[in-house]
């Protein structure tokens, strides 16, 4: 019964997140948020806040993002059909991946290192001040 | 006997024990190119090959991705509640970080790809590479891509930065295991987190949280592609 209510407070979030991205593109009809994204934010938000506690998800979600690269497999294979479309590309995708990620990689550790520098900076201003106040 | 070899039951089968090979493989190994993901994918095709299966028949039966992916995308929530402390601890540099990950990794494909001329439908489904499988999946679908080219194309990736990222980090002599984390998860996904689980259990759970988040920021940009 547990792992069944698991899985029904999942699947509520997801058609939940269905729900109000429906919502959104008859609002907004050019704005495509993916349900998903925001049933994965909803149910962030009920975590997080206590509203729902981690036991009502934890076995399955667990189990679903642990063995997540399993439910790709068949996607992953299909890509057979498309190696007439991939052959004459295909290093310069690789091309791509590769530099792409460097690329990334060195952004983002300066952008941490920025972050962290600035946030102690600022800290050491709060702190500063608060020593001053005193004095 | 041939019902049998290409029947649904056997498919998943085949499925789960290459899978299993693959996640024995790369235990002993540690090699990330021994992505569970990646030899039972490269075996399977092989399998598809050899024994001649009609190949559409067998991956529609095989195929409960629409099934799953919304409820695995839902559940990431999961891993990232139970990172709470480290992630309140750390919140500015890991938004930053993934949405600085997502962003230029966009970047870079849309600027080659159009620099090398790349088909148009090829470039949408790489577009989304940094995010993880599920996200992707989605944002490319949404974008104009091909599902089947974007799977392979995370993996390929999450492969080949699971090798070059840890290389990066000995040269530059990154020690900080929050900047190793963020490294490995926001370009290698789930075999980036297993490689920095390896080097740092804080790399690791920074990591694992930094590949929900990048997947978030990928598809709050893909909102502005077209």
């Amino acid at each position: 019964m547990k792992i069944i209510k698991q899985i029904f407070v999942i699947l509520l979030f997801y058609v939940l997140g269905e729900i109000i991205a429906l919502g959104i593109r008859a609002v907004f009809p050019t704005l495509f948020v993916p349900g998903t994204i925001i049933g994965l934010g909803l149910l962030l938000i009920a975590l997080a806040s206590k509203k729902l506690k981690l036991i009502h998800v934890d076995d399955v979600g667990s189990f679903l993002t642990g063995n997540m690269a399993f439910f790709f497999i068949p996607a992953a294979v299909s890509v057979l059909e498309y190696l007439d479309l991939l052959q004459s590309s295909i290093v310069k995708i690789l091309l791509i991946i590769v530099i792409s990620i460097i690329f990334s990689f060195f952004m983002v550790t300066l952008s941490i290192k920025g972050t962290l520098y600035l946030q102690a900076k600022w800290q050491d201003r709060q702190a500063n001040k608060r020593s001053d106040d005193h004095a | 006997m041939r019902e049998i070899l290409s029947s649904q039951a056997f498919g998943i089968m085949l499925t789960l024990l290459f899978y299993l090979f693959g996640g024995w493989l790369y235990k002993k190994t540690k090699f990330p190119f021994f992505s569970p993901l990646l030899v039972a994918t490269l075996l399977l095709m092989g399998y598809i090959l050899i024994a001649d299966i009609n190949m559409a028949s067998f991956l529609t039966d095989l195929s409960g991705i629409h099934l799953f992916l919304g409820p695995l995308i839902v559940s990431l929530a999961v891993p990232i509640v139970k990172q709470f402390d480290l992630i309140k601890k750390n919140i500015l540099p890991i938004l930053v970080g993934s949405f600085v990950g997502a962003i230029t990794s966009i970047l870079a494909v849309y600027v080659l790809g159009n620099w090398f001329n790349i088909d148009q439908e090829i470039l949408y489904s790489i577009i989304p590479k940094a995010s993880t499988t599920p996200i992707a999946i989605e944002v490319s679908e949404q974008i104009g891509g091909i599902r089947a080219i974007t799977v392979a194309v995370v993996v390929m990736t999450a492969v080949i930065g699971a090798v070059i990222v840890p290389i990066l980090v000995k040269l530059l002599k990154i020690k900080d295991p929050r900047i190793i984390g963020m490294g490995l998860g926001t370009t290698s996904q789930a075999v980036g987190t297993a490689k920095a689980l390896e080097i740092d259990p804080t790399a690791g759970a920074i990591s694992g949280v930094a590949l929900v988040f990048t997947g978030i920021a990928t598809a709050i940009i893909a909102l502005f592609i077209h």
